[in-house]
């Protein structure tokens, strides 16, 4: 018999993905070192174990321990503990390893095996303690030990700190959950300072404190070590327990069910507030009235009945929808109740009629009621409700009576509400009403006699009426109340110089001189007195005194000197109806050299910003002998916030030409700043009334610069300016309809001059006009004007004065030929027509 | 605002007095430099209620909803605060001790 030869057996290999043997073991090991490196576990281990078939090479044999020890960490990084240690020992036994580890004695504990991790331990002591991992076991072993891991203690030597401890440790968790403080402390003060317990000293103390002292709590967990088997789960649920309500029913959700039941007890909540809070952390803050509804009608038993109806009752404002439930649930509201939900509810409507209507039927409601002081004042506050709105955003001259009776009556039925009476005096005084405002006075006066607002209302209104002495009285009384009130004193020194001038104009010396010992009385400043001192200065000059110049000069000083000062006396000038000029001069005070400085300007313009509103319109006269120095001013050395400062002015005055100076002369320091930008095209604006392509294109840059700066203010200015190029739909100042051309040019050119008139159609047109300008001369221009001034037709004015021209200019023409011009009405061709090029008539 | 009866701990028919107490109670365990914020809430209750004319303007044009913080705080008060007994606290260690994650994955040296 032939003996068959043995074929080599043909191996089944199954090949995990991954892992293609190439055929050569340096291959596959390749492959596998890159699973291990890559931390595919797993495959790695399957590749070492192929490799290790072929040979135990001490390489193989290192990267299967490797393998091994990864892939439990692995599992127990997903708290697979007793895989991990089932791991850890195939790794002994594959590799030919020792078993002992810190890592496996923890996977011991955590997976159960609680007598042999103890045992382990015991054996291993010295090596563990060799590595610096023996505090860390034993703390680990500690932790078990309380919580009753079976058999954990009687592996252990009675003299090891874990079995030594134990007892001080299990006494103090029994102190704390029966709930002796005393004992509990006396039991903590037992766990050495180095005890395996030490944490839970820490643990345990943080759990008395988390109901009184939650802060005080969350610093003791924070004592805890990182790698404290008390730092993850327990502390997180001792943690939450200690957060304030809403943190802490957000974090209640992430913990397991232990840690959640821990939170309960310490919370003492009750199973009914355990569904509550299960519901109620489903929805989300910010949760629409309808969500909240339904969620205080499912669990309206926890929140007391009072409470709870007013809650719900409340969400229906914004939910009407929700009535038919709130009713099912909470049972129908009274009457008034629902009428005054009603009324918000139409307030947030927005709809005014139906609010005051709402209101109103709350009023009748109430009306109905048994009389009572709680029902007057109800009444009287829906009134002043119902009167807000009637009088939001009126004039008061042009307030309905009607919402001036409501709050009439509400003092009726509440007259201790002094707010009230304030209010109706200013509205009766401000809408011209004086004989109703004088009555609400008296009345006010009669309930709160040294009330120092209803003193102060007295005085205006009293002012007002020209009662001047009455004013007077009303403010010393005042005065004595409160010296050093200031609005007081301001009014009564305006009332009276508003008399000097009025007796001044009507010539009548001896009143006007009253009036301003008067107005002395009050002046409660230098710039106060120096007004004063000017308007007698200027009495003096009407009356021929050679007094007035002093007392003029003194009164400049007074008011401030220099260009300020002279600006109050022209602005005294100006109501007194006096020629600014001369004023000037008559106080020798014409002289402004010296004056374009910083310091001035920036004077004027504090001045400036204070000026009343109605004391605005003096200001042209008074300010233009003053323009010399003011414009000269507009390139001295501010800074760039005194110059915004200034230009602010200016813009608010609305003299747009030093603001034009002022901004240009800035922008040359500060060139694209977009505020100044933004001034100077805005100025230009109000000259021109129109944007030029340039001026659109600068304000675009500004526009994004400054929005890149966070500079709304700017940003909100430019877009305004630009108007239709944001998508605002131009407002075209010359609406224009052929026939109308004529007249609106003909009336822009009456208004601002020739010049000007050029200046504005240049600064439309652009290079191009410019060139024809300057093709034209200013001569042919206005000649053109003339034309259009008396009536013509722009296309003859055209003709009139550019074939007057002769032959154009060298390089006046595009190179276009001629024979392409008009030929006129009789189809000859028109000599005048014939002599220009018609590009020249582009523009129009 | 939250109810202003509720920050002061004074219920909804309490009077003037009682208020004003109740106002000068709170800012003492929360003065405004110890505790600005909690102060600020406790001022803004006591000007909403202080006389009986502001109380019925509360009671009559109040319409603030309540906000789910308010909801759940509301659901959630407890009479006191409870602790675990002992099965339940050994049993919460049991299922919560935490395993640190090891420093390296590879062995040790032996």
């Amino acid at each position: 018999m032939t003996r068959r030869r043995n074929k080599p057996r043909q191996r089944r290999t199954t090949y995990r993905k991954g892992i293609r043997p190439e055929g050569l073991p340096v291959d596959r090991y390749a492959t596998t070192q890159a699973a291990l490196a890559a931390g595919r576990h797993r495959d790695a281990i399957a590749g070492f174990k192929e490799l290790l078939k072929t040979g135990r090479r001490p390489e193989w044999l290192e990267g299967l321990s490797q393998a091994y020890a990864g892939r439990a960490a692995d599992l127990a990084g997903k708290r697979m503990f007793k895989e991990a240690a089932a791991i850890w020992e195939q790794r002994a036994a594959a590799c030919d390893l020792p078993l002992p580890d810190s890592r496996y004695l923890l996977w011991l504990l955590h997976g159960g095996r609680y007598g042999q991790a103890a045992g382990l331990y015991r054996e291993n002591l010295e090596t563990l303690a060799r590595g610096g991992e023996a505090a860390l076991a034993r703390e680990h072993l500690a932790a078990f030990a309380l919580a009753g891991g079976e058999g954990l203690l009687d592996a252990l030597d009675p003299d090891d700190p874990v079995a030594r401890d134990h007892g001080a440790a299990t006494a103090a968790l029994v102190a704390y959950c029966g709930g002796d403080a005393p004992g509990l402390e006396a039991q903590l003060r037992r766990i050495p300072f180095r005890s395996p317990y030490r944490y839970f000293r820490q643990f345990l103390k943080s759990l008395g404190l988390v109901g009184g002292d939650p802060e005080g709590a969350t610093r003791l967990l924070e004592r805890i070590a990182p790698d404290s088997p008390f730092a993850g789960g327990p502390a997180r649920a001792v943690e939450v327990a200690a957060l304030p309500l809403p943190q802490c029913v957000s974090r209640w959700q992430e913990l397991d069910d232990e840690g959640r039941q821990l939170v309960t007890t310490l919370k003492g909540w009750s199973t009914a507030q355990v569904k509550f809070l299960q519901d109620a952390s489903s929805i989300l803050p910010g949760a629409a009235a309808k969500q909240l509804l339904a969620l205080l009608t499912r669990h309206r038993g926890l929140m007391g009945q009072d409470w709870i109806r007013e809650a719900a009752a409340n969400l229906l404002i914004g939910h009407p929808q929700g009535w038919r439930q709130f009713n099912r649930s909470f049972g129908q509201l009274p009457r008034l109740t629902a009428l005054r939900l009603s009324a918000l509810e139409e307030e947030k409507e927005g709809d005014p009629f139906a609010i005051e209507a709402a209101w109103a039927e709350v009023l009748d409601e109430l009306e109905r009621r048994p009389d009572s002081e709680d029902r007057r004042l109800r009444m009287a506050l829906v009134l002043r409700r119902i009167s807000d709105f009637r009088l939001k955003g009126e004039a008061a001259r042009h307030i309905h009576p009607e919402a001036l009776a409501e709050l009439e009556r509400s003092l009726e039925l509440d007259p201790d509400d002094l707010p009230t009476y304030l209010r109706l005096i200013t509205l009766h005084r401000e809408g011209g009403r004086l004989r109703q405002a004088r009555r609400f006075v008296a009345a006010a006066l009669e309930r709160f006699t040294d009330d120092s607002e209803v003193l102060l209302a007295a005085v205006e209104t009293a002012i007002a009426g020209n009662a001047f002495k009455k004013a007077t009285g009303y403010a010393k009384r005042l005065l004595t109340l409160d010296p050093i009130n200031p609005k007081v004193k301001g009014i009564l020194l305006k009332a009276s110089l508003g008399h000097g001038y009025k007796h001044i104009r009507a010539g009548r010396s001896d009143l006007a001189h009253k009036a301003l010992d008067e107005a002395t009385g009050w002046a409660g400043s230098e710039a106060a007195r120096g007004r004063i001192n000017l308007v007698r200065g200027l009495l003096a000059r009407r009356a021929g005194d050679g007094g007035a110049t002093a007392l003029l000069q003194q009164g400049v000083e007074q008011a401030g000197g220099g260009l300020t000062g002279r600006l109050c006396l022209l602005l005294e000038a100006a109501r007194l109806g006096e020629r600014p000029h001369a004023i000037l001069k008559a106080a020798g005070l014409q002289q402004l050299r010296g004056f374009d400085t910083r310091e001035q300007i920036l004077a004027l313009v504090e001045y400036l910003h204070t000026l009343a509103e109605e004391d605005a319109k003096w200001l042209d006269a008074a300010m233009t002998p003053l323009h010399g120095p003011i414009r000269k001013a507009a390139g001295a050395a501010y800074s760039e916030g005194e110059t915004e400062r200034v230009c602010e002015l200016w813009l608010r005055r609305e003299r747009s030409g030093l603001l034009k100076l002022y901004a240009g002369a800035a922008l040359k320091r500060w060139p694209e700043r977009p505020a100044l930008v933004y001034y100077l095209e805005y100025a230009r604006c109000e000259e021109t009334i129109l944007l030029s392509p340039g001026a659109r294109q600068r304000l675009a840059e500004a526009l994004e610069q400054a929005q890149k700066e966070g500079d709304q203010r700017t940003t909100h200015r430019i877009v305004e300016l630009l108007g239709p190029a944001m998508g605002v739909p131009p407002i075209d100042p010359f609406p224009y309809d052929g026939d109308d051309m004529a007249e609106d040019l003909a009336g822009a050119m009456g208004e601002l001059g020739p010049e000007h008139f050029l200046d504005i159609l240049e600064e439309i047109g652009g290079a191009e006009f410019r060139e024809i300008r300057k093709q034209l001369g200013d001569e042919k221009a206005a000649e053109f004007m003339e034309i259009m001034a008396s009536g013509g037709d722009v296309m003859e004015a055209l003709v009139k004065v550019v074939g007057g021209l002769g032959a154009p200019k060298p390089g006046g023409r595009r190179g276009k030929s001629r024979g392409s011009a008009g030929k006129g009405r009789s189809g000859k061709a028109d000599p005048a027509v014939d002599e220009w090029d018609p590009d020249q008539l582009e523009l129009f | 605002m939250p109810n202003p009866y509720q920050t002061l701990g004074v219920p909804p028919g309490a009077g003037d007095a009682d208020i004003h107490r109740a106002y000068l109670v709170k800012v003492r365990e929360s003065p405004p430099e110890r505790d600005p914020q909690a102060f600020q809430a406790v001022r803004r209750a006591y000007e909403a209620i202080k006389t009986r004319r502001l109380r019925l303007a509360y009671e009559l044009f109040n319409g603030e909803p309540p906000v789910l913080d308010e909801i759940l705080a509301r659901g959630l008060r407890s009479a006191s605060p409870g602790r675990p007994d002992e099965e339940q606290l050994r049993r919460v260690l049991l299922a919560t001790l935490t395993c640190p994650a090891p420093a390296t994955t590879g062995p040790k040296k032996e």
